[in-house]
């Protein structure tokens, strides 16, 4: 096989957390290597312009990027975390903030383009809460219909497990970049 | 890092014989991919370059179809005879080879998406994009590049067509009068 240079999409997983007063008290940044075949499928249904019920012309949305506690090493099938925590104030429990993605940076100088997706979750259960895992979910539904299905896309399992403190705060940041 | 993109091609003769094939690496993903997932995610109307190097809003409706139809040369996958190198904001291919029978041009075969397929072994998946390019011109042809180009759709979307994926080719393959040329990207994940 000979070689073009490389394969051009990597993403790379930070994780950040934040005392109640707002100050960093743990920063990690990993090349993840995370994707998992619910994105390809959810690829496959907008390349091929998938027929969901009641219309086609697919189209990407709902990004949703979740924790969880399991410690699975993740694998090629999973559709969805090992042990996600669920959102609330209750004993285990995070507040989920919302996805916020930002707009498209491009490099014409190294041939690059990258944009964030993160999202914050907040400790309001009383106790320590411990995050082991990472993942994301998208949907592929129709324009037309609003009908679709979910996909699990991304599943990571951290190097380091974060106990987050009552109160303290875990920003998850994917970092999506394309080389050409 | 886990998905990537692999080029296949391959020249069949009149007789049906394979006289060349090759498998690149490709590195080939543009930022229109990049602009097109991230208005799709984030529902923000950003602009984008259509193959007629014209800007466009993306509509966050947008869809990213590749399935193009025989004897169309809108979308799909596309072949040229440039020779420059790609780079991030390409909006099409250098030299883009046109659909017909008349010389330089080589026909366009319908595109092939196969379902994607999975390893729970090597923890690895991956489907195939595919289209098969026949030189009925009269005379042989230079193939020296090729992109993926996709369609928005038509509805709510921004009926634009637009460059997702261009590789130059390490070597140009010559495709005689009367051979086919197919090229396949297989794009694949793994955990």
């Amino acid at each position: 096989m000979e070689r073009m240079r490389k394969a051009n999409i990597d993403v790379y997983l930070t994780v950040m957390v934040k005392d109640k007063n707002g100050k960093v008290v743990y920063r990690r940044r990993y090349k993840s290597r995370s994707f998992v075949v619910g994105f390809l499928n959810a690829l496959y249904d907008d390349f091929i312009n998938a027929t969901f019920s009641g219309g086609n012309l697919p189209e990407l949305n709902a990004p949703n990027i979740v924790v969880g506690s399991g410690t699975t090493k993740p694998s090629i099938t999973d559709g969805g975390l090992t042990s996600q925590i669920g959102n609330g104030t209750g004993a285990g429990q995070l507040q989920y903030g919302a996805d916020s993605l930002t707009t498209p940076i491009i490099n014409t100088n190294n041939n690059s383009a990258s944009f964030t997706w993160s999202k914050s979750f907040t400790n309001g259960s009383g106790g320590n809460v411990t995050v082991a895992e990472v993942g994301a979910y998208v949907n592929i539904t129709s324009t037309e219909s609003g009908s679709g299905a979910t996909y699990f896309i991304l599943h990571d399992l951290l190097p380091s497990q974060i106990t987050l403190a009552n109160t303290q705060v875990l920003t998850v940041v994917y970092t999506i970049t394309i080389t050409t | 890092m886990n998905v990537k993109a692999y080029l296949k091609i391959k020249v069949i003769d009149g007789n049906g014989k394979c006289t060349y094939y090759r498998r690149y690496r490709s590195r080939s993903f543009v930022a229109n991919f990049l602009r097109t997932i991230f208005s799709n995610l984030s529902g923000q109307e950003i602009n984008n370059v259509n193959t007629s190097g014209g800007s466009y809003t993306i509509s966050y409706h947008d869809s990213i179809i590749v399935n193009d139809g025989s004897n169309d040369d809108h979308f799909g996958i596309l072949i040229g005879s440039g020779t420059s190198a790609p780079t991030i904001i390409d909006s099409n291919l250098s030299q883009v080879i046109s659909n017909g029978t008349s010389v330089g041009q080589m026909q366009y075969g319908a595109v092939s998406v196969t379902s994607p397929v999975t390893n729970t072994s090597t923890n690895t998946g991956y489907f195939t994009v595919s289209r098969t390019f026949t030189n009925n011109s009269g005379s042989s042809i230079t193939v020296s590049e090729v992109g993926l180009v996709a369609w928005s759709g038509n509805n709510f979307q921004s009926n634009q067509y637009y460059l997702i994926i261009h590789d130059l080719l390490p070597s140009p393959i010559t495709v005689p009068n009367g051979s086919s040329l197919s090229i396949s990207y297989e794009i694949q994940v793994a955990t």
